[in-house]
């Protein structure tokens, strides 16, 4: 370890999560006694939590660089003196992530206020959104892995509750358990890493996992095989190819769930395990980092342009950016990653929220065939709407420019072998990104409403709505951002627990170290700028002059039919995948009931059989020669029959008798 | 110390107890339970006569006995409830089927 | 008197004042019941509290040692019993089930006076069985708890009762036939004039002492000479294979389905929760301590067993239709978990496998009460005909969230911690060769596990309510009753495992460092 030095932990910081876990507890008690069924005690304890985070956030701003913030104790131990800790660890990464998570997620609950208004299960819904910012929090204070896992799966536990909340349909139902049953598949990867790590570490801890990382506890194939596995976790959270298949379903959901765990904080959970973690990966397994970003990009910016539903081009996006965030951790950028996770949770949840206010105004329609020209009813909506897409494109001045960016410069510089084409990838999903932006916002917004009907009954939302777009569009801007990698990832000590090793230090960029050493060429700036302003001209040469609709094929034709077919994944899954397993079990069940049962079955069935046997060659060849005997006894039974009673009772005292007056004779003679 | 008598006294009791637990009850239950240990006086025979001076075939033999004690329960058993299933009682009184 | 005693032998004294009550007085035969239950529970959980301290000077808690038969020479059984954490563990885990089991027994309403005799009696063979620590008096408590059990389910089951607890009986008698010839494998061996045993040949702290130690050349049974060998590995699995009935462990598990799902809803409670935890038992007290050098070379056959568990019993309840069923192989799964940790013999999964034990019989317990709670009202048990009960029994679904989630190792309640220290000590281990890829294999089966119950989940909680059910009540007071004591456990020990954990610290240590000796 370099000069890290241990800070102890402000008293408040651990009522970040107390305060949403005491909230949600009062909520689920009392809130049928509360009045608005209590969503003002969680909205309130969202509240003291944004406020403290941000004191938290000042406060590690003010620390030396190196310095951290650091607090456990034990949770419980084994035999052998093995203690397994919890534990409250803020450094940069957890700063940064404790305020864009209580941020967004006070928004979104005042958002849910009056999005989720009349659901009879109104109580429930807040219940569970509050469970979640709980669930996050640990997630993301956790200062080992054990913690951290246990954050991870609570999370998604949150999910499936929420993305099936509607579940009297059971599409919405079927949309969860996919959700969930991912994402665990996933998890199995994660916990192959756990445990190939403990096994090196002997611990969970941070600090201890990456002191075997430097001291080569563990190293070479085995650290890259517990580094893939970590990843494939990180993959089924953050909807990584081949994981991505859940996220477009999971919009099932209320959109304010949406926003808030399916494009603002728990899928880039992933990408901040995959930063936290960065030490631990050695180059191979960052190679396979990048590669998995950089297709997920591109897969999901393609699909997203044939896409019809606001919500799902929207998912496809969000699947885009997180394979970008992850792109930039593979290419040795974690901060740049943080960075791109910090601005696209605010824009994207303003795009969320933004559509969730359409889709309020027009009654829980979210076909863009149904809309068009609502910039004129939804004004608000519509500009935060434009200046959250003006970030996602990644035009000049805007957050997104400058996260983007910073994970494409270093994409072409990055110490990761084997990655340099994806700095073209990537260039093609920003373009492919700002085109498929200009086409939904024009198709929403501008133009003339293609539905009349729904367009006269449209109306802009109350202020417990706009608000949090206007404040998320805010940060949109961005000024707001300046500097803000050189703040928060100064050094690699500074992304604390980084151990002073040789391999870290090679496979690791810090901000604007190629800048300063390079400087970047001018094409480079070029091809920057250029793909967000060419994708957005490109949508508006095509569709402002309104004769190509939602559903005009964009795309060469076969390309365009895979898009839309999701390249089929989906498909692929339900009969290769689940059929498959389904089908074993099935046989399973078959050998348990004829097999394994049938044995002990036929054991029994065995002997009855050979009693069978014996019976009927007794009866034939035996009886049959005593049948004449037989006959000539029968007279005489007759006469004894008046002995047989039936009764077993009378037979043993007979039979007992004649033994003891036996016995007696004999005795006596 | 103790002497094989002890142990035949034993086994005597014992016969004796299931003789008159299968003669007097008419539960048959009660009868299993005699049978049990009428089989089970045998066993301490065997075992006591193995102790003073048998060797271990007695011993062998018993453990035989016990499987069979085992097989005949299970048997008994099955019968049992068979019979309950069927009549509702247990009465081996009642189950004169075998009346000439 | 000695509170374990008095445990052991409060359902005895239960069973017959039951039956001294009159057959058609119902309500009092069902109250004294419930009181001895309680009464049961309470003399259990005294008994568990003692054990936090630490170990006395004779090694185990509440020791009584009395001789009961003297046949001269060595053979010389004592009334033996006393407790450690693990045994204290599962004795408290019995008497909490036996409390929830007594309250939903409240609707069996055939011979409820022959029920509830048998019900009481059925618990001294299983605490009795828990407290032995003389090898005569095990075996007797064990097959004391088969016969009211065979009754059980025989007389107050399912359709196929008679096919079931025939079955039932069978099978666990082949199991104990194998366990009666091990434990005289033993005593032979034991008695030789050149085994270098002095002490008791039934005693089950002296003969695990013993085998520890050098005097036992690595195989208690090493006076048989050049069969020894052979003879040693044979009374190893024979009684393997005795516990292994009970856990149940494949390919010997086809008996539970059956039983399961012929039984009424306490017993199958009973069962699962903790009949199945008395072959675990057996296996810890008697199996690998008696055998530590068999033990080392066999653990990967354990381990691969507990790997088939996992898998094999995850797939085919993917396939049930039936709750009952799918949760009954859901045990075997689970039961795999410990089997697994067993043989690992590191401290993290010894701790998680026993973890497990108490854990499994809590929340499969609930599982169960949980699937009588919607057959008492829809009268079958197959997922396809519910549905969205979760609208209309929203504390009923609760509860059942509660309860499945906690079986599919959510992090929070009390599954999860079993799991992760079973799968980490599991992985961590070098007892054996191919720990580390039989662990990873069976990660393969939380995804199963996740992807049984959640359909599950789907089919009766979710969606549109089945109009069939529309008319069900939510849980009634007893039934909540009966539940809610097995949901405090569940959440409690997954949040703060410390008490469990301190409890059997000092078993586990020895459990570890005896099986790691040669």
């Amino acid at each position: 370890m370099n000069e890290l030095l241990n800070k102890d932990l402000p008293a408040y910081i651990p009522w970040i999560v107390l305060a949403p876990t005491l909230a949600g507890l009062i909520q689920n008690f009392f809130g049928k006694v509360l009045p608005r069924k209590g969503d003002i005690v969680v909205i309130a304890g969202m509240g003291v939590a944004l406020v403290l985070s941000l004191l938290t956030l000042f406060h590690w701003i003010n620390l030396a660089p190196g310095e951290y913030m650091h607090w456990h104790t034990t949770w419980f131990s084994v035999a052998g003196g093995i203690d397994f800790h919890v534990g409250i660890m803020v450094d940069g990464l957890t700063a940064a992530m404790l305020v864009v998570v209580t941020l967004v997620s006070f928004l979104v609950f005042l958002f849910s206020s009056q999005y989720m208004k009349g659901d009879p299960y109104y109580h429930r819904f807040f219940f569970w959104l509050s469970f979640f910012a709980t669930a996050m929090l640990i997630l993301v204070v956790a200062d080992n892995l054990l913690l951290l896992f246990i954050g991870w799966e609570l999370v998604g536990l949150c999910s499936y509750k929420l993305i099936g909340f509607w579940s009297q349909d059971l599409a919405n139902a079927e949309a969860a358990k996919k959700a969930f049953i991912t994402t665990r598949i996933g998890d199995v990867g994660m916990l192959i890493g756990l445990m190939m790590l403990y096994n090196a570490a002997g611990s969970f801890a941070f600090s201890d996992v990456f002191a075997a990382v430097q001291s080569g506890v563990i190293s070479g194939d085995v650290l890259t095989w517990a580094g893939i596995g970590l990843f494939l976790g990180a993959a089924g959270k953050s909807a990584q190819f081949p994981f991505h298949v859940w996220l477009p379903d999971a919009m099932a959901g209320p959109t304010p769930v949406s926003a808030l765990i399916h494009a603002a904080t728990m899928v880039a959970a992933g990408v901040y395990l995959a930063a936290r973690m960065f030490p631990i990966f050695t180059p191979e397994a960052l190679q396979y980092i990048a590669w998995t970003g950089g297709i997920t990009a591109i897969l999901g910016s393609i699909i997203a342009v044939t896409q019809t539903d606001i919500k799902k081009v929207l998912a496809y996006s969000t699947i885009s950016q997180l394979g970008y965030m992850i792109m930039g951790v593979g290419v040795g950028a974690p901060w740049a990653a943080m960075f791109h996770l910090c601005t696209h949770a605010l824009f994207k949840a303003c795009l969320f929220l933004g559509s969730g206010s359409v889709i309020h105004a027009m009654h829980h329609a979210q076909e863009l065939k149904d809309m068009g020209g609502l910039r004129k009813k939804l004004p608000i909506t519509f500009w935060t709407f434009v200046i959250s897409t003006a970030a996602l494109a990644g035009l000049p001045l805007t957050s997104g420019f400058l996260s983007k960016d910073a994970i494409l410069a270093q994409a072409l510089h990055s110490p990761t072998p084997g990655v340099q084409p994806l700095f073209w990838i990537g260039l093609a999903a920003a373009f492919l990104t700002a085109f498929y932006m200009t086409r939904m916002v024009w198709l929403c917004f501008m133009g003339q409403p293609r539905n009349q009907e729904k367009y006269d009954h449209a109306h802009e939302s109350p202020w417990q709505m706009t608000v949090p777009l206007v404040v998320l569009a805010l940060f949109s801007i961005g000024l707001i951002w300046g500097g803000f990698e050189e703040k928060f990832f100064r050094t690699p000590a500074d992304y604390t627990f980084f151990p002073d090793n040789e391999f870290v230090q090679g496979a690791y960029v810090a901000p604007g170290e190629h800048l300063h050493e390079h400087g970047h060429p001018f094409w480079f700036y070029a091809c920057a700028v250029g793909v967000g302003v060419g994708g957005i001209a490109l949508g508006l040469m095509l569709f402002a002059r309104g004769k190509r609709d939602q559903d005009t094929k964009l795309l060469p034709g076969s390309l365009h039919d895979l898009a839309k077919g999701k390249f089929y994944l989906d498909e692929f899954y339900l009969n290769g995948f689940i059929g498959g397993w389904n089908k074993v079990a099935a046989a399973a069940n078959v050998a348990d009931s004829r097999v394994v049962d049938g044995l002990v079955n036929n054991v029994g069935s065995g002997g009855l059989l050979a009693g069978d046997l014996c019976g009927d060659a007794d009866q034939l060849v035996v009886d049959g020669a005593v049948n004449g005997v037989a006959d000539v006894t029968q007279a005489a039974g007759a006469v004894a029959s008046a002995a047989q009673t039936g009764r077993l009772r009378n037979y043993l005292t007979a039979a007992v008798f004649t033994t003891a007056i036996g016995l007696l004779i004999l005795i006596l003679l | 110390m103790i002497g094989i008598y002890h142990y035949l006294g034993v086994g005597a009791a014992l016969f004796a107890i299931g003789i008159c637990g299968v003669i007097t009850r008419r539960n048959a239950i009660g009868v299993l339970i005699g049978v049990e240990l009428i089989l089970n006086a045998a066993n301490v025979n065997l075992v006591g006569f193995s102790r003073h001076g048998g060797g271990l075939d007695a011993q062998v033999f018993s453990i035989f006995v016990i499987v069979l004690a085992a097989a005949e329960a299970a048997v008994a058993l099955a019968i049992i409830l068979q019979m309950f299933d069927k009549r509702s009682e247990v009465d081996v009184d009642r189950a004169s089927l075998l009346k000439g | 008197m000695n509170v374990l005693t008095a445990a052991i032998f409060l359902p005895l004294v239960g069973s017959i004042a039951v039956l001294f009550l009159k057959k058609e007085d119902v309500n009092r035969i069902r109250w004294t019941g419930l009181a001895f239950a309680i009464g049961t529970f309470v003399l259990c959980t005294i008994a568990a509290l003692k054990c936090f301290d630490p170990v006395p000077a004779e090694g185990y808690h509440h020791m009584v040692e009395a001789k009961w038969i003297d046949l001269g020479g060595r053979f010389q059984v004592f009334y033996r019993i006393g407790l450690d954490g693990l045994s204290g563990m599962l004795v408290f885990l019995t008497g909490l089930l036996a409390v929830c089991a007594a309250i939903a027994s409240w609707n069996i309403e055939k011979g409820v006076r022959g029920y509830w005799a048998m019900f009481l009696f059925l618990h001294v063979g299983v605490i009795g069985t828990f407290a032995s620590l003389d090898l005569f008096m095990f075996y007797v408590f064990w097959e004391i708890m088969l016969l009211p059990m065979y009754f059980l389910i025989g007389v107050w089951g399912g359709p196929r009762r008679v096919y079931a607890s025939i079955k039932f009986f069978l099978y666990t008698l082949f199991g104990s036939i194998l366990l009666l010839a091990g434990i005289l494998a033993v005593y032979f061996g034991l008695t030789h004039a050149e085994s270098g045993f002095t002490g008791n040949p039934f005693s089950i702290p002296e003969i695990a002492a013993f085998a520890a130690s050098p005097l036992a050349h690595g195989n208690i049974l090493h006076v048989f000479g050049a069969n020894a060998a052979t003879i040693g590995v044979l009374t190893f699995w024979g009684m393997f294979i005795a516990f292994a009935v009970k856990v149940p462990v494949f390919p010997f598990h086809t008996w539970l389905p059956d039983a399961h799902v012929e039984a009424p809803t306490p017993i199958s409670v009973i069962l699962a929760g903790i009949l199945l935890k008395m072959g675990a038992y057996g296996m810890l007290r008697i199996n690998f301590p008696f055998f530590p050098d068999i033990m080392k070379d066999m653990a990967i056959y354990i381990g691969l067993l507990g790997l088939i568990n996992i898998i094999y019993g995850a797939l085919v309840a993917m396939a049930q239709t039936d709750f009952k069923r799918m949760v009954a192989y859901s045990s075997v799964s689970h039961m795999g978990f410990c089997l697994l940790g067993f043989a690992a013999m590191t401290p993290e999964g010894m701790t998680g496998a026993i973890l497990q034990l108490f854990n499994h019989g809590t929340i499969s317990g609930l599982l169960f009460l949980v699937v009588g709670v919607a057959y008492d009202r829809a009268h079958h048990r197959d997922l396809n005909r519910f549905g969205g009960l979760m609208w209309n029994m929203p504390i009923y679904s609760a509860i059942s969230s509660i309860a499945i989630f906690a079986s599919l190792g959510l992090p929070g309640l009390s599954g999860f911690i079993g799991e992760i220290l079973t799968f980490i000590g599991s992985f961590k281990s070098e007892f054996y060769y191919g720990a580390k890829i039989i662990t990873v294999v069976a990660t393969v089966g939380l995804v199963l596990t996740a992807a049984y119950y959640l359909r599950a989940l789907q089919k009766v909680y979710l969606g549109k309510t089945n109009p069939a059910c529309e008319a069900f009540p939510d849980a009634t007071l007893r039934e909540k009753l009966a539940m809610i004591p097995l949901v405090v456990p569940t959440i409690l020990f997954g949040v703060y495992p410390g008490p469990l954990l301190d409890l059997i610290r000092d078993s586990v240590a020895t459990m570890t460092k005896v099986a790691s000796v040669g």
